[in-house]
């Protein structure tokens, strides 16, 4: 029980410094800020001991495994549009904060929703949370030379969009 | 240019760290040559950080972190109640209205009861309110139950009980007319329809009911397998029951249900009563008035638009239809106009008829001035016919390409004929019947050949002027 219980403080330790960096990541890729919740505290219940004690590089796996939770909800999204809306909410979300104009509220998000493509944008995501082309590269299945080019068009783009938006005010 | 990449804390395996500190020299050697994108790069990461750090403040991380660990003890309810805990402990917590005794019996059993209740095939409706009234039966019962080790027989057999009791209330107030209590209980009706007018639909169904008892074999089986089952067979296998031959299900279906109206309007039941009911099975049957409607606006269409201009959407447009019905009343949009038509022109050739007559009335005239007289009334409701005239020249010119056209403009002629040689019979006594229609033909000839002549040029056709009269002084007599 003792060895279980370091393993919960671990975990505990974990959990503070690291869902809030998770979730800035989802949304960051796209995902809306109460979806990101759902994804990161999913992930985390599901590296709860004994799953932690097996992971080497716990961050990684989970903002690997919280990515492709969030591919799967908007794929579920994509067949079932109506599906039952979240009505609980996740814990994460302090309840009565406004959420939905999170987004609105940071430039940075703004630019991000007008870039070229949605690769564009996760490439961005993976590149800010610290993630070199390579191992984005073996993370979405692509070729490390791809994620580079993409990952200069879309510095291009946002550049060129900050320009026009100052020229623009 | 950014912290966040220093600090990863990530990374693959070893052999990445090669790649990883190659991407990062490609990564800072372009921040180093485009000094501006660099500087662009740098404020996107102060303003993913920014993000990143508000995120941080809005979220309720002990809230999560809690809920977490709670998620590793299992179901947040104090563990003394698991899988462990016996039935016989459980029952007398609910029945103290534990909710966590409730809860893990709900757990336990609710697949079971779900299970049950879904052989029945009851509509969701029903179906919740099975698992609700056997739970509340339960509530009721909690501290009766005398074997708690076998409370899921006990809650199957309630909730088959329920799901009985629902069945049997339906096949005793159907909602359609049911042939026995199975159908009862898997058709039952929309749960949209009123109680009052289901009682009426009742009452038609079980009419309607009787009356497709008496259709014949092959009809009886189409027209329960269309309207009647719940479970929509393929046409082939419709056919093959019936024992008709594939292709045939139209054609029988509208005899059946054509010789089903009417047994039900001899019963004083109208197609329109029934029209709900029978469009309630999907079934092709049409309400009343589309066939009027139709002729209608196609009229409308023919003045406007003439025979070669009409289309089926103009047709649909003008009568507030649909495509379908044209197909369905008149099978195609030819025969609907040449209907139209044949209406037109029967009006036309009526009042002409009428007009003559009163030309003809005069008995102190001669013959020739009697013709006369009747042209030059006919020659006076040019102005009015323009359209109709108009409609039907343009069909002369179909006629060649659309045989029922042809036909029915050739019958047309005919009676036109006979009305005119009756006309003429009655004025000129003596003339055999053989000489009458020849004078008619003659009539109608010139008739159409002035008609012609005005449409084209109203201002220089010949009218039946004095002058022109005393000129064309010996008729055909």
């Amino acid at each position: 029980v003792g060895g279980q219980s370091a393993e919960l403080t671990e975990f505990s330790k974990f959990y503070v410094e690291n869902v809030p960096r998770l979730v800035a990541f989802l949304i960051c890729e796209g995902v809306s800020v109460s979806d990101a919740a759902d994804c990161v505290q999913e992930t985390l219940i599901d590296a709860l001991p004994p799953v932690w004690a097996t992971l080497e590089y716990p961050y990684a796996w989970c903002r690997r495994v919280a990515h492709w939770k969030a591919c799967d909800l908007a794929q579920q999204r994509r067949e079932a549009p109506f599906a039952d809306p979240d009505l609980a909410g996740s814990p994460l979300i302090t309840p009565g904060l406004d959420m939905e104009n999170f987004e609105a509220g940071h430039e940075f998000l703004r630019w991000l929703t007008r870039l070229g493509s949605d690769r564009q944008r996760q490439i961005l995501a993976w590149t800010y949370d610290g993630a070199t082309p390579t191992e984005i590269a073996a993370e979405l299945g692509m070729h490390p030379a791809t994620v580079r080019s993409t990952l200069r068009n879309a510095r291009a783009a946002l550049r060129k969009l900050r320009v026009e938006g100052g020229e623009q005010e | 240019v950014t912290e966040d990449q220093t600090q990863t804390p990530n990374a693959g395996g070893p052999q990445e760290v090669a790649h990883r500190d190659y991407a990062a020299l490609v990564d800072s050697l372009t921040g180093t040559l485009d000094l501006h994108g660099g500087l662009a790069e740098a404020v996107d990461v102060a303003g993913y950080t920014a993000m990143s750090n508000h995120i941080a403040h809005l979220l309720n991380l002990e809230a999560g972190l809690r809920s977490a660990l709670a998620a590793h003890h299992g179901t947040g309810q104090p563990r003394e109640l698991g899988a462990a805990t016996s039935i016989a402990e459980l029952l007398p917590r609910a029945g103290a209205g534990d909710p966590a005794a409730w809860d893990e019996i709900m757990r336990r059993y609710g697949s079971v009861m779900l299970a049950t209740v879904r052989s029945f095939s009851l509509q969701t409706a029903d179906a919740d309110d099975v698992v609700q009234n056997t739970w509340m039966r339960l509530a009721e019962n909690c501290h009766r139950i005398q074997r708690p080790e076998r409370l899921g027989e006990w809650l199957t057999t309630t909730a088959s009980r329920e799901c009985l009791r629902i069945i049997r209330h339906q096949a005793q107030h159907p909602p359609l007319a049911p042939h026995d209590t199975t159908e009862a209980a898997a058709g039952q009706g929309d749960s949209s329809v009123d109680p009052e007018q289901r009682v009426i639909d009742a009452d038609i169904a079980r009419t309607l009911e009787k009356l497709v008892e008496e259709l014949s074999p092959s009809r009886r089986t189409l027209v329960r397998e269309l309207f009647f089952s719940d479970t929509p067979r393929p046409y082939a296998e419709v056919t093959r029951a019936a024992g008709i031959p594939p292709g045939g299900i139209g054609p029988t279906r509208a005899r059946a249900l054509r010789q089903l109206r009417e047994r039900l309007a001899e019963r004083g039941l109208t197609a329109a009563t029934t029209a709900r009911k029978t469009s309630e099975s999907d079934s092709p049957s049409v309400p009343r008035g589309h066939r009027e409607a139709l002729l209608d606006g196609a009229r409308r269409c023919l003045l406007e638009r003439g025979y070669a201009g009409t289309t089926a959407r103009d047709l649909v447009a003008a009568s507030g239809t649909n495509l379908a019905s044209i197909g369905y009343h008149f099978g195609s949009k030819e025969a609907l106009l040449t209907e139209a038509m044949q209406q037109c022109f029967d009006e036309y050739n009526e009042q002409i008829a009428q007009i003559a007559q009163i030309a003809f009335a005069d008995p102190s005239a001669t013959p020739l001035q009697q013709v006369w007289a009747s042209w030059e009334t006919l020659v006076n409701t040019f102005d009015q016919y323009r359209p109709l005239m108009v409609v039907f020249v343009e069909a002369l010119a179909q006629a060649e390409r659309v045989p029922e056209l042809q036909a029915q403009l050739a019958e047309c002629y005919e009676r036109l004929r006979t009305t005119v040689a009756d006309m003429v019979h009655a004025s000129a006594d003596g003339l055999s019947d053989a000489s009458a229609r020849q004078v008619a033909s003659f009539l109608i000839a010139t008739y159409n050949g002035l008609h012609v002549q005005w449409l084209l040029d109203p201002e220089r056709a010949p009218t039946p002027t004095p002058a022109t009269r005393s000129d064309s002084a010996d008729t055909p007599h």
